[in-house]
């Protein structure tokens, strides 16, 4: 089951998002780490490409001062670079994620790809200094180094899948449900939500309560997309109760629930075709 | 108003709200003209009523997520943070930080109380028995310093390795603090445990040098920076000795909440002794290992002490 995170915005509306588990998390780290040795790679190539000007007598690079004679200067390009590199590699591995995290509001590239997002308890976006916590505190959640096994124990351990930094920071990582959810939705809305839709909605066989007509619905929007077994078992497992108080014995029982959500009334003519998106009756 | 609607009614405002943020969140395209952002307010707003709207009119759970998702996503963009500037970073120097140091002094003082006694204690071990000196410091560097002319400047780096040796200092140094700032969330364990160990280190060091009859020798290869680098060191690791006192006694807060009311302001003290500790892998590779004499290594050394101390005590006063 995924875990839920309810939150209430100061528009007094609920919002609930769904906590990132492990593995994704696992995943995303994975892909940022990787991210991280690539950049250290191209910098890596970079200060060979400089060495390589300069490495015909690299000896003298470590040569005490007095017995070398004159310090050249290609030496001091290479240990200025090197120095460089040093820096580079360092402010690499510590900030790349508090960079990501900050500039794209909770997201680093690996996250990015997972549909993850750090925000605080609240709901609220990320700030500057929740991402130094919860990225510095990687320092502990990383180890043994670099296994984060702290991180794992911790965020399995943990009610709302925090590591250490997470706790430390206030921050809880979430799963952002696909972000080009519209284009994707938008033909399913067509078809579900426009005209016929509130008969759907609105309707129900007098009998159920609300409760009950909204799962039966729910059960009947999301049919197409169940396999065969698991919609024949839900259909029956919701379908049985339902006709055991009402004293009806039928043999189809997602037709059964068809009609219970669009009671043949008006001219329509009892939809009992199987598949048939719930609309079918009024076209 | 029904779901019929609701979703005839508003489906082009969702779909704009949702296009303006997705643009938002790229970090590409450019971004939102204030008055796109007004927008966003106003349809973000809108996307909220109708969310509780369409939870109202027991909604498919569908469009619940979609409107669910969607207003998640304008919240994230409506309540963020004002972006930090350069004018915060200068009242973080100026003001806060010196400030906060004043506050949070005896954590730091107990951060040096930690390391001098650990400092002390292996200092008298290996001066009373030579022998300890084999369980408190590496072979490599005890032949080191056997193996080194008694004349005081004798540990001269080429020109050339200065670079490399300051940097390696630098992100050791602060890869050291930083690791006694986090390294707080185990209850302060392992904080002091960095604080222990470097101060063993340190003293056993200097309990050496001195039965070499070196003791000059290592005061002057050790203070130029050292008086910046341990004070420095000490103010990270008190940030993290703060974070492991608040977990270990949250008051009446739960330990969660004292904790995450206090790793920021442990943060920052870490964060303001990040400045001194570059400042002493400056010295500690370009001043301290050449030829120039001691007496000037030693007044940098204790210039730059006296300077973090005057900062400490003076800076930003009320």
């Amino acid at each position: 089951m995924e875990e839920q995170l309810v939150i209430e915005t100061p528009e007094q509306v609920e919002l609930s998002y769904e906590l990132a588990g492990l593995g994704s998390r696992f995943a995303a780290g994975v892909i940022d780490s990787i991210l991280v040795v690539l950049v250290v790679i191209i910098l890596v190539v970079g200060l060979v490409f400089l060495a390589g000007l300069s490495l015909s007598s690299f000896a003298d690079f470590f040569d005490v001062e007095g017995e070398g004679g004159p310090p050249q200067f290609k030496f001091r390009v290479l240990s200025w670079t090197t120095a460089l590199f040093v820096l580079a590699v360092f402010a690499v591995y510590w900030g790349y994620f508090f960079f990501f995290e900050v500039v794209t509001n909770g997201r680093t590239p690996g996250k990015k790809e997972l549909g993850l997002r750090v925000i605080r308890d609240g709901g609220y976006p990320i700030t500057v200094t929740a991402a130094a916590v919860r990225n510095l505190m990687r320092a502990v959640d990383a180890l043994p180094w670099p296994f984060y096994a702290v991180a794992g124990v911790t965020i399995l351990f943990s009610s709302r899948s925090k590591r250490l930094g997470d706790y430390a920071a206030g921050t809880v990582v979430i799963k952002e449900r696909v972000p080009d959810y519209t284009a994707k939705t938008d033909k399913r809305k067509r078809s579900r939500a426009q005209p016929e839709q509130p008969g759907l909605a609105e309707r129900y066989d007098p009998r159920l309560s609300a409760k009950e007509a909204a799962i039966v619905r729910s059960f009947l929007l999301r049919r197409s997309e169940l396999n065969k077994e698991a919609r024949e078992r839900l259909a029956r497992e919701i379908a049985q109760p339902l006709m055991e108080r009402m004293g009806v014995q039928e043999d189809d029982p997602e037709a059964f629930l068809l009609r219970l959500i669009n009671p043949p009334t008006e001219k329509q003519a009892g939809p009992t075709g199987r598949g048939e998106p719930p609309s079918a009756g009024t076209r | 108003m029904d779901l019929k609607d609701l979703i005839g009614k508003r489906k082009a405002q969702w779909e704009r709200l949702s296009e303006l943020l997705q643009r938002e969140s790229r970090l590409t395209s450019k971004r939102l003209s204030a008055r796109e952002v007004a927008e966003v307010a106003r349809l973000y707003r809108l996307a909220a009523s109708d969310l509780a709207k369409a939870r109202l009119l027991d909604a498919p759970e569908e469009l619940i997520r979609y409107l669910n998702d969607l207003v998640a996503r304008g919240h994230s963009f409506i309540y963020r943070s004002k972006p930090s500037s350069w004018g915060a970073l200068r009242r973080f120097y100026g003001q806060e930080f010196p400030r906060l140091l004043r506050r949070r002094w005896p954590y730091v003082a107990a951060a040096a109380g930690v390391f001098l006694a650990f400092a002390l204690g292996a200092f008298v071990g290996v001066w009373l028995d030579s022998t300890t000196v084999y369980n408190l410091l590496p072979e490599s560097v005890i032949q080191l310093v056997d193996s080194k002319p008694r004349r005081q400047g004798e540990v001269v780096w080429s020109e050339n390795l200065r670079p490399v040796l300051s940097s390696v200092i630098m992100t050791n140094n602060i890869g050291v603090s930083l690791r006694a700032y986090a390294y707080g969330i185990v209850f302060g364990i392992g904080t002091v445990y960095i604080l222990a160990f470097n101060g063993a280190l340190l003293g056993a060091l200097a309990a050496h040098f001195q039965r070499e009859g070196m003791g000059f020798v290592f005061c002057s290869l050790v203070l130029p920076h050292g008086v910046l680098e341990l004070m420095a060191i000490f103010v990270a690791c008190g940030a993290g000795l703060r974070l492991g006192h608040v977990l270990f006694c949250p008051g009446e807060l739960t330990r969660k909440g004292a904790l995450v009311r206090s790793a920021p302001e442990a943060l920052r003290l870490f964060l303001g002794a990040v400045p001194a500790l570059v400042v002493a892998a400056l010295i500690e590779g370009f001043i301290t290992p050449t030829a120039l004499p001691a007496g000037f290594k030693l007044t940098v050394g204790g210039a730059a002490g006296a300077a973090a101390l005057g900062y400490a005590l003076l800076v930003g006063r009320e």
